[in-house]
């Protein structure tokens, strides 16, 4: 087939970030229809040279058909990228400037690290990279952002002016959106076409982000309050708060994926049941008042 | 150069610069948190003549400042050491010279205390004493303006590993300025000892402290309350709750009222709409153990000290309790809680 339309389909499925099951069936699919094209000029009596032309100014320019497609598979989720980024950044770079004037406090590494952050989401957002551009990638970029965030709450918040409430108020619409996006990218942007058991996958993922998320923030939770009280030291015991309950969810988690690919979905729900168990006890735990 | 990369490098550099720039601006204008410190303490103490003397900070430099309501004051002690604080003050019985503690402001690193004396009339400061353990509070004797009394504690450090480093194994000492001797009347090591006040007659202490004398197990140590001891000078042993001794609620900072058997304290009185407790001052008499709430501020009110006529509470009031900073201010108002007013105290230049 026409090595020019090959590299023009190419740069069309650059711009998107399908899975690769699905990218190659929309390469095969757009090729066909530029070979169609073509066949069609070359029967109405035009020549090669002029038929190969004619067709690929028929599909039009390939940045913009890439992105239309890609906006056509992921409804929305640029914006919702551009919104974080920008809103992100217009966040860190507030609450460094109000501690700065008011506290005279420099957080130098969290604005570099939130910046960081933020101009990735923001590049992922303009400029989809296709050997990059996958669930896990965008997945870690977001759990990092919701970490560094987590931590500008806490810097928004005790900011000692009236600016303090704003920023909190946005702090917290920047951490809920990038929840939001966490279980979007998870459940639905990233399924691959020949999973089977894909409703019991998407639940999976839905139960297990939310453990995640109440694991995650009920560790860093009692790593604070060990660290408060505990007079800053950052000692093994801290580390081991932190990571077992961590380590146990993302074990059970990539168990349980697992388990679902290789449609062993009862194994996969006694699986799932730890760290279930887990949140359970916090729960149990906070409700108590042990701690 | 395609047309997303292009937007991208608009956006993208300008980011940059601008973290650049803060960055510097950040290492340029950011402050040590020994810098920082700013205004009022809630360190102070009341002369005869009812000359205030207050510690205040400025951009971390300690200072005492003198307040009376008829005169002015061209003197004041300044700390040049941004790393030093003053820890508690004292007048002397009849108002002549003032004793100030201080010690690092990181007792963790560098445990030491030194005692100083500075006289109002000449403006003369010089060393009484130092030690390398942390003397947290120092008072007069009332009938002898030659002996001080100290809390001294003997380690500064965190207990277990859930728990902040705080000052512990406290005892009671004196001072004697003549002989240039110490002597210790408690060997306690207590967890905490705060709040030391001496009877006009000067023969019986009175200090906050925890009553662990039945604590065996952990569950004791959480219904264990803060009360108010009295120990007798002469013989320490006999040492006695006169705070009411079935007050479930802690007892924080107190003050006695003269030889009356009556005590002006801190406690908690309620929890706030905010969720934050709310600290008011209380009476009490421990002979008919009448009690009742003076102050009704809402706020975070303590360290009542009694008027040299004992007619008078002065005390701190924080007004932004539970938040990062501080917001101190002296009240003062009658024992009965009545014509309460804000004494406003100069803070600027030290």
């Amino acid at each position: 087939m026409n090595a020019t339309f090959h590299r023009y389909v190419k740069k069309i499925i650059h711009q998107t970030d399908a899975p690769p099951d699905e990218k190659e069936d929309l390469y095969e699919e757009l090729l066909i229809h530029l070979q169609l094209t073509f066949e069609q000029y070359i029967k109405e009596g035009y020549s090669e040279q002029e038929a190969e032309r004619k067709a690929l100014e028929n599909f039009g320019n390939e940045e913009n058909i890439g992105s239309q497609i890609q906006q056509a598979m992921f409804p929305y989720r640029k914006e919702m990228l551009l919104t974080l980024a920008f809103a992100s950044l217009l966040l860190s770079f507030s609450v460094y400037v109000s501690q700065l004037i008011v506290e005279r406090d420099a957080l130098i590494t969290w604005l570099l690290f939130s910046v960081g952050v933020s101009s990735c989401l923001l590049v992922f957002a303009i400029q989809p990279i296709s050997f990059l551009n996958r669930r896990l990638w965008i997945n870690c970029l977001l759990l990092i952002h919701l970490f560094i965030y987590l931590l500008g709450v806490g810097f928004a918040s005790s900011v000692d002016s009236f600016v303090a409430v704003p920023l909190s108020i946005l702090s917290w619409a920047i951490l809920l959106l990038t929840i939001v996006l966490v279980y979007r990218t998870t459940i639905f942007d990233y399924q691959p076409h020949k999973l089977k058991l894909k409703k019991q996958v998407k639940i999976f993922h839905a139960l297990n982000i939310t453990w995640g998320l109440v694991i995650v923030s009920s560790s860093l939770f009692f790593l604070w309050a060990f660290l408060a009280f505990g007079g800053g030291d950052f000692t093994m015991l801290a580390l081991l708060i932190l990571s077992v309950p961590i380590t146990l969810w993302i074990v059970t988690y990539s168990i349980q994926m697992m388990l679902l690919r290789k449609e062993r979905k009862k194994t996969a729900y006694f699986v799932g049941a730890i760290p279930f168990a887990l949140v359970l006890i916090y729960l149990i735990w906070f409700a108590w008042g042990v701690i | 150069m395609n047309k997303n990369k292009k937007s991208l490098l608009l956006i993208i550099i300008p980011i940059v610069f601008i973290t650049l720039g803060l960055v510097i601006a950040g290492a340029i204008f950011q402050t040590a948190d020994y810098e920082k410190q700013q205004g009022l303490t809630s360190v102070f103490d009341v002369a005869i003549d009812e000359t205030i003397a207050y510690v205040t900070y400025l951009d971390g430099k300690a200072g005492i400042r003198f307040r009376h309501a008829e005169k002015t004051f061209d003197k004041s002690i300044l700390l040049s050491d941004v790393d030093k604080k003053i820890n508690d003050v004292t007048f002397s019985p009849d108002g002549s010279s003032i004793a100030y503690i201080i010690a690092d402001k990181d007792p963790q690193s560098n445990l030491n205390s030194t005692v100083r004396l500075f006289t109002m009339a000449t403006g003369e400061d010089k060393e009484l004493f130092s030690t390398d353990t942390l003397i947290t509070e120092i008072v007069f004797n009332p009938q002898d303006e030659k002996m001080l009394f100290y809390l001294k504690a003997g380690t500064f450090e965190n207990y277990s590993p859930i728990a902040s480093a705080h000052p512990h194994e406290f005892d009671l000492y004196s001072y004697h300025l003549t002989d240039q001797t110490h002597q210790q009347y408690t060997n306690l090591r207590k967890y905490s000892m705060q709040s030391l006040n001496i009877s006009p007659s000067g023969s019986i202490a009175f200090i906050q402290m925890p009553d662990d004398d039945h604590v065996e197990t952990a569950d004791d140590v959480f219904a264990m309350n803060q009360r108010v001891f009295q120990i007798p000078l002469d013989s320490p042993e006999e040492l006695a709750v006169v705070s009411a001794k079935n007050r479930e609620k802690d007892i924080y900072d107190f003050a006695i009222i003269g030889d009356r058997h009556e005590m002006v304290f801190q406690a908690v009185s309620k929890t706030g709409e905010n969720g934050i407790f709310e600290y008011e001052l209380f009476y009490y008499n421990w002979d008919n153990d009448e009690e009742k709430q003076l102050t009704t501020l809402k706020e975070h009110a303590g360290n009542p000290v009694i008027g040299p006529h004992q007619d008078k509470i002065y005390f701190i009031v924080d007004r932004k309790f539970g938040k990062r900073h501080a917001d101190l201010h002296l009240y003062e108002m009658e024992l009965d809680g009545k014509n309460l007013k804000e004494i406003s105290l100069e803070i600027g230049e030290n």
